[in-house]
């Protein structure tokens, strides 16, 4: 690892005055030799920690966010709104009565994430902000088409737990669990910069398609600070649920994972649903061909096993992760009748 | 040291079947024998570890914690290519850097198998043959792991890139690119085949060697009435100790202290001795804790004579700290295999034959077998073996917990179960049948029970086993008394990981109606093998 100057700003105004750049960027080269240039704001530290052990980062400068005050709280906002700050850890989160009260997909998916230890330190801002787990990119070796060099190893190489949607020109899946219910929870993300310019985005559209920006995962602008996450109240009485299988249960990311919230009316009829699936694509992906199969039905196996089905619209597995499909559809189906409240 | 022998009794058989006594010849300098366990104050009776509390407060020291005055910090060149000539090398820069105090050249790697032309040739590094990536070439030593590892980027070497081969199917084909340019020889470091004496070699493929076989398995499959056979697939495992392989050498004119992370620290100081020319008695090796070897830590290796080399040239101690990257290319590993086995028995379940043919890899290594469970296990007078090893361009296999056993049972034990599956026998009922040993009989009696064998249990959502999914594990001790040595103690640490893989496959099969024959047991192997996973799929 290189040698870095490390700094503890006090305020926000102090943090975003540090001229910092992304991690995307300051990772996207050419030449395969990571940028030294501007400072890297680190939270958690927990993906920085290991990109920099690796490597693939070499940052001059490392900004402290992880003692910033009044960011690591879970706060009840006007007109429902959940406020969480950004340097939140994943343990809090997924303890928190509100979160598990009212947003259950994200207490279990936050739950189930990394390893009690990581949970302990992961910070949910760092968490949505994490860089892609594709062994190619985080391979030195590899000069991937993400990193600034001409091609995605993955399609013609080990892909088994690659991307079967979207995956165009990469095959990366997106890495945050988190982001999977988050995305499915309507939640929008709260950035700042130096001159205090605030930006409120809709997660689903903070995430970037490879075929827009190859090499970065989300809209984070150099200078930015991601501060708070804030999480709409859903219709009084739709519920919230978050699966997933991996191949251990502990300590391992997911091969699939799903967010599903539905809205259902006293007359059993779905009135609204958002199906989201991670690690499935480059970014969260939302199975609309899944949702409009339940909207305005009244939800039963047979339904649900519909729905399931046609989550897969539009998928198009790699050489490894055809195993993919009947998962997502099996988690799909499950999800759908444990919203339903009929599982 | 006194060698004359003298017989003495022992206690044989389990506590539970007591069968008698065994006469065992012991050499002259040997103690008397110990008494079963219930007879002794210590041994069998629960202590804490001696390093329990050292290890859980942190207060062990581990060699990597080990700082002497002076210390300087090594890296090693590894080579990038798989398979390459060197055609020069050039040292000077990388000597010149700053802080930079001794380099050395690794011209005769060892722990692979050896080629006659390696006995005598390069004492001058252009011209060797690199034949993994990873494969290490040079060690710089300095006063900073960054000017160490600045260094290494200055060591010019000029390569000349040869065709390589890294999967077991591509090398056997008669076309393959050859990993070695002739006949080798050496020992079978990964275990499990006897590579004593010469054995055939053709391109990539050395073997079959047949040690172990006995009577007559044409007869035996004569006489069969039932034959059950199967191919099953093992993959590499690498030992990934949660401490690295590490060394601090400090060579001093009255001789040589090592300080190690080994399993074997008399093995380390012979090799050393003999390596660097020194009498035993000038050599030290010293472990202190030390954070997992599984086998893979045996000797001195390519690395500990690096660093060796480095104090001596520089007169400082020198430490070499492998990362965690560099533990899995070049520390060894468990080596693939591809076994396909073949039984004849009768309706009884009686085995008349029993064949396994194997083909293994450990990369540039020799011993890629599967151990002598097949040969052991079951009662069978006709048995025929026949394990050849497969080269390919990676690192050298090693020993590893129960070698070439582990990979044995996993084919072993799932054609036993398809066996006692055609004949339409309870598993257990059919190894009761088979396998004469009293031990193994008791701890089937024993986990049948404790385990509610009858039982069907949901294995849906059966995960691989880490820490958090493993159960709490039941421990029963069956005191087996065998004359082995004057203590009569052995390991039984290794025997619970031989049995694993094949046991969770059988579960799987008896839940679901397919066999999984190859490792790991993930979700996809599952769905494939269930013929759920759909066959489109495109590629870019």
């Amino acid at each position: 690892m290189n040698r870095f100057a490390w700094t503890t700003p006090h305020t926000m105004e102090d943090a975003v005055a540090a001229e910092s750049t992304t991690v995307a960027d300051a990772m996207f080269s050419r030449s395969a030799r990571p940028s030294q240039d501007g400072a890297i704001f680190k939270a958690g530290g927990i993906d920085l920690l290991d990109l920099m052990k690796e490597g693939l980062l070499m940052p001059r400068h490392l900004v402290n966010l992880r003692t910033l005050p009044g960011f690591d709280r879970i706060r009840q906002e006007s007109r429902g709104v959940l406020r969480v700050g950004a340097n939140v850890t994943l343990a809090q989160l997924a303890a928190d009565p509100l979160v598990r009260e009212r947003y259950r997909a994200l207490a279990d998916a936050v739950a189930q994430s990394a390893s009690p230890q990581i949970r302990q330190v992961a910070t949910i801002g760092g968490n949505l902000l994490q860089r892609p787990r594709c062994w190619y990119f985080r391979s030195r070796h590899h000069h991937c088409v993400r990193k600034g060099g001409d091609s995605c190893f993955a399609f013609a190489g080990e892909n088994q737990h690659h991307a079967i949607f979207d995956h165009n020109g990469c095959a990366m899946v997106h890495p945050s669990t988190a982001a999977t219910a988050l995305v499915a929870l309507g939640a929008s993300v709260v950035l700042t910069d130096v001159k205090a310019t605030r930006r409120i985005v809709r997660l689903e559209d903070f995430f970037v398609r490879p075929e827009t920006d190859i090499q970065r995962e989300n809209d984070l602008r150099p200078g930015e600070l991601l501060t708070s996450i804030l999480l709409p109240p859903l219709a009084p009485g739709a519920r919230s649920v978050h699966l997933h299988q991996g191949e251990k249960d502990s300590f391992d990311w997911p091969i699939a994972d799903v967010a599903v919230v539905l809205d259902i009316g006293t007359d059993r009829v779905c009135r609204s649903a958002a199906i989201v699936l991670g690690a499935a694509a480059p970014m969260p992906h939302r199975a609309r061909a899944a949702e409009a199969a339940l909207i305005g039905n009244s939800i039963d196996e047979k339904v649900a096993r519909a729905a399931g089905r046609a989550a897969l619209t539009g998928a198009a597995p790699l050489t490894q992760n055809a195993y993919k499909l009947p998962i997502f559809e099996t988690l799909v189906r499950r999800a759908i009748l444990a919203a339903n409240g009929s599982a | 040291m006194a060698t004359a022998t003298r017989l003495q009794n022992h206690p044989f058989g389990i506590r539970s079947v007591a069968l008698g006594e065994i006469a065992r010849e012991v050499a002259a300098g040997e103690p008397p024998p110990l008494g079963i366990n219930e007879k002794l104050a210590v041994i069998g009776k629960p202590i804490p570890r001696i390093d329990a509390r050292a290890k859980v407060t942190g207060a062990a020291k581990f060699t990597v914690d080990v700082k002497l005055p002076g210390m300087l910090h090594a890296r090693l060149l590894r080579s990038p290519h798989p398979h390459a000539r060197i055609a020069a090398i050039d040292i000077g820069a990388a000597a010149r850097h700053p802080g930079v105090r001794a380099v050395e050249l690794i011209t005769r790697p060892i722990g692979r198998a050896m080629e006659a032309s390696d006995e005598n040739t390069h004492a001058d590094p252009a011209g060797r043959h690199v034949l993994y990536v990873g494969d290490a070439i040079a060690a710089v030593a300095a006063t900073t792991p960054e000017a160490a590892q600045a260094a290494l980027a200055l060591i010019a070497v000029d390569y000349q890139p040869l065709p390589f081969v890294t999967d077991i199917e591509d090398a056997r084909r008669p076309d393959a690119s050859p990993v070695f340019r002739g006949p080798v020889h050496g020992e079978s470091f990964a275990g499990g085949i006897p590579t004593a004496g010469p054995l055939p070699q053709q391109g990539n493929v050395r073997g079959p060697g047949t040690a172990g076989s006995r009577g007559d398995v044409a007869q035996g499959f004569a006489q069969a009435e039932v034959i059950v056979e199967g191919e099953f697939r093992t993959q590499v495992q690498t030992h990934c100790c949660l401490e690295p392989h590490a060394v601090v050498a400090d060579w001093r004119p009255d001789g040589l202290t090592v300080y190690m992370s080994t399993q074997y620290t008399a093995g380390v100081r012979n090799e050393l001795a003999e390596a660097f020319g020194l009498p035993r008695n000038r050599v030290r090796v010293i472990v202190d804790a030390m954070g997992g070897g599984f086998g893979s830590k045996s000797g001195a290796g390519n690395y500990v004579r690096a660093a060796v080399a480095l104090s001596r040239r520089a007169g400082a101690p020198v430490r070499l700290v492998l990362d965690r990257e560099e533990e899995h290319l070049d520390t060894g590993n468990r080596p693939a295999t591809v076994q396909r086995l073949r039984i004849a028995a009768r309706h009884d379940g009686t085995l008349t034959a029993l064949s396994v043919e194997t083909y293994g890899t450990a990369g540039v290594g020799l011993g890629a077998g599967v151990g002598n469970i097949a040969q052991a296990m079951y009662d069978c007078e006709n048995f025929a073996i026949m394990q050849s090893d497969v080269f390919v361009n990676a690192g050298p296999g090693s020993p590893m917990r129960a070698p070439g056993n582990v990979p044995g049972a996993f084919g072993l034990e799932q054609a036993i179960d398809d066996l006692a599956d055609k004949l339409g026998l309870d598993p257990v009922t059919l190894r009761d049948r088979i396998d004469s040993s009293p031990v193994r009989r008791e701890e089937r009696r024993i986990g049948a029970t404790r385990i509610g064998w009858s039982r069907r249990a949901n294995l849906e959502q059966y995960k691989i086993l880490g820490s958090r999914e493993t159960p709490a594990i039941e421990v029963y001790l069956l005191e087996n008394y065998q004359g082995m040595s004057s203590t009569d103690a052995y390991g039984i640490a290794e025997p619970s990981n031989i049995a694993t893989a094949p046991a969770i496959a059988n579960a799987v099969y008896n839940a679901i109606g397919v066999r999984l024959r190859q490792l790991p047991m993930t979700p996809a192997h599952v769905l494939e093998a269930l013929g759920r996973v759909p066959s489109r799929s495109v590629s870019r």
